[in-house]
């Protein structure tokens, strides 16, 4: 299935605050930081993550590893490939897929793989977006 | 099994079998809000809560406890409407000191209502208190 999307965001300070009164994570590693340095929420880190944000996407199975920290300040690149489809009827979908993030400097900072449920018709938009973004 | 216990400014002592608990139902402003923070529409409102908003009660215990995640796998059997309230679970299942720090694994459960809806389970680290 020819489905990539891949992702840059860059998280600040005010980002880590935002996300610490919306989820009420405020661990001291986030709010005071280690050493000088705020590190951002998991689920931060993960907004950066296509997919996992688009509406009408229904995560079954989600599995991460969490390689190395983000840090208020760091931008990261995340990307989202399609490796499995199947076929669900009622014009449902069933994508496998693997993800990946990394810092500007090549540090891979989460690595996973997931299970998606979404629409054909949004599978088709996905594929139709890679496909013009290779060309 | 572990005898560890530490002690946790939000939920006093926590050993393995300690079942840490929170409920939460977003306001519309809310979810607005988190949609402007993760870069996803927000107008319309989505109907279903964010994939990852569906999580933050789960990511406020583990805050809780100044949680470093280094694994964490999840099944969800449906997408949970925005009005819902759900209701976090994290069971303890190991608690290990370790250089200055506590290592830590638990299973977690979201509900809504009576119904479970995420399963998971995560591991990594108590970096601080």
């Amino acid at each position: 299935m020819g489905i990539t999307r891949t992702a840059t965001r860059a998280f600040t300070s005010e980002d880590i605050d935002a996300c610490a009164r919306l989820t009420g994570d405020f661990g001291s590693h986030h709010m005071i930081g280690i050493g000088d340095r705020r590190m951002t929420q998991g689920v931060l880190t993960l907004s950066a993550v296509p997919l996992l944000a688009e509406p009408g996407v229904h995560m079954r199975e989600l599995s991460f590893t969490f390689l190395a920290p983000v840090y208020a300040g760091d931008t990261v690149t995340a990307t989202v490939r399609a490796t499995e489809s199947e076929e669900l009827g009622e014009g449902l979908v069933l994508m496998t897929c693997q993800v990946s993030v990394a810092k500007d400097d090549g540090t891979t900072v989460l690595t996973g793989t997931g299970i998606a449920e979404l629409s054909r018709t949004l599978a088709d938009d996905l594929a139709t977006e890679t496909a013009t973004e290779e060309n | 099994m572990s005898s560890t216990t530490i002690k946790n400014a939000v939920h006093g002592e926590i050993a393995v079998g300690t079942v840490l608990v929170w409920t939460k139902q977003y306001t519309d402003q809310e979810v607005a809000e988190y949609c402007e923070l993760s870069g996803a529409p927000a107008d319309p409102l989505p109907e279903h809560l964010p994939y990852l908003l569906a999580f933050a009660p789960l990511t406020k215990l583990g805050g809780d406890l100044n949680y470093l995640s280094r694994q964490m796998d999840w099944a969800a059997t449906r997408s949970i409407r925005r009005n819902e309230a759900i209701t976090a679970e994290l069971e303890v299942t190991r608690l290990e000191p370790t250089d200055g720090m506590t290592k830590i694994a638990f299973n977690a459960r979201i509900r809504c209502g009576d119904e479970l809806v995420i399963t998971g389970s995560s591991k990594g680290l108590i970096v601080g208190e």
